[in-house]
């Protein structure tokens, strides 16, 4: 039989750049680094750091200083990243002190995070063209100062607990003229706001209101939105929230691996 | 109306034989018959002919292109070992068949990940090699972190 082959004689760009990378970086820092000298020299590589995807393990022992080695790794380079839950200022202050490139920042259920936490971040950060904030407690004024802070912000998605009605709608028509893409999934969104928005952020291409409680559209208004938005997703809120009909809402797939039933109400109202 | 064929050589000196229409979704390949028309053998030299059986099965299947994605899944799911995986990614890696290649990685990444440090070594034959100094640096990062 022909000896079996050794594997870490594999290609660097297969065995770093196509699988390794792949892997989580918690799993890259905990295990897969020490296998040996080689995978650990092929880890320590900037390239293997890039992208940063924390979504599913917020609940690791020593979060923070797994994240902050991860970062650091990164050499500057980091692009992308997406955190859950306990993220703090001090570790929000160390990622936009090292990752001036960074493009794409997502916080999710991140409850701890301060409104001026957040800002004093992004002002680091002039690259940002992504920001999704999912159940972060941030006011009206916050969004607003997030809009300035990042002039070049195209794609924001935003869910809150918030009862402003419209307040960070106006926020956002008065701070985001640059933005192409918007979702205010089950915001408490009025007529008054997606009026705003269409004036203030007039190069949207796609707005997503779907499950707004408080919104009804006069079709004059649904026009409009549908005459200047190519991609223009909104559904009337009805008394029963059934999540089912919605495939697109799956899309965004951390919400159906956490609710799995549905039960989606229950932790934003 | 006969097609032409061409001939393609594993590291054990096997010869395959497909037609060249399905042998140029390798782009290595593709280029080799714009250059020469590629007349004689092509010669695998890293490709062995178990392996090779694969590609040219791959190559040679009939899907219809919104098909394809789901075929190319389930054809990496079928050959779950991952010695077989690791030889059919970098055969595509040669080849130049981005679609294999990254099935094949995709799904050793999947595997690998819920292993621990003594079976990711033991399925891919890696010798521990880290000296004690290296597993000191290692221990020295994390405290870097506080």
């Amino acid at each position: 039989m022909e000896e079996r082959r050794n594997w870490v004689e594999m290609p660097e760009e297969i065995m770093g750049g196509m699988i390794l990378q792949r892997l989580n970086a918690i799993e890259i820092l905990i295990s897969v680094q020490k296998v040996c000298t080689t995978w650990r020299k092929i880890c320590k590589d900037p390239e293997m750091w890039k992208s940063i995807d924390m979504d599913h393990y917020s609940y690791a022992n020593d979060f923070e200083k797994l994240i902050k080695q991860a970062v650091h790794r990164s050499y500057g380079e980091l692009i992308d990243i997406r955190l859950k839950c306990c993220v703090t200022d001090d570790l929000l202050d160390f990622i936009s002190q090292c990752s001036s490139k960074l493009k794409s920042l997502r916080l999710m259920k991140c409850y701890g995070v301060k409104g001026n936490w957040l800002i004093h971040a992004l002002k680091r950060l002039p690259y940002l063209e992504t920001l999704e904030l999912f159940y972060i407690s941030i006011e009206a004024k916050d969004i607003k100062a997030i809009g300035q802070s990042c002039p070049h912000l195209k794609s924001f998605k935003m869910r809150t607990r918030s009862m402003e009605c419209d307040e960070e709608a106006l926020a956002i028509a008065n701070s985001m003229a640059a933005l192409r893409h918007l979702q205010l999934f089950g915001s408490t969104i009025t007529g008054v706001g997606v009026r705003a928005i269409l004036r203030g952020c007039p190069h949207l291409e796609s707005l997503d209101i779907r499950k707004c409680s408080c919104l009804k559209l006069s079709w004059k208004l649904k026009k409009s939105c549908k005459e200047q938005i190519k991609d223009f997703k909104f559904s009337n809120p009805p008394k029963d929230y059934d999540f089912s009909d919605s495939d697109d809402f799956c899309e965004d797939y951390e919400f159906s691996a956490i609710y799995p039933d549905g039960d989606f109400d229950y932790y934003w109202l | 109306m006969s097609k032409k064929t061409l001939t393609l050589m594993s590291k054990d000196k096997q010869l395959f034989n497909i037609e060249e229409h399905l042998a140029v979704q390798s782009v290595t390949i593709r280029n080799m018959v714009k250059e020469d028309g590629a007349s004689s053998v092509i010669p695998l030299p890293r490709v062995d002919s178990e392996t090779l059986a694969l590609v040219i099965e791959y190559l040679n299947r009939q899907q219809a292109p919104e098909e394809d994605e789901d075929y190319v899944k389930k054809f990496v799911d079928e050959r779950g070992e991952i010695p077989t995986l690791l030889e059919l990614a970098q055969a595509a890696l040669d080849l130049d068949i981005k679609k294999l290649m990254d099935a094949a990685c995709m799904k050793v990444a999947d595997l690998i990940k819920d292993f621990t440090l003594e079976e990711v070594r033991e399925a891919l034959r890696i010798e521990n090699d880290r000296t004690p100094e290296e597993e000191k640096a290692i221990r020295d990062e994390f405290q870097w972190a506080f």
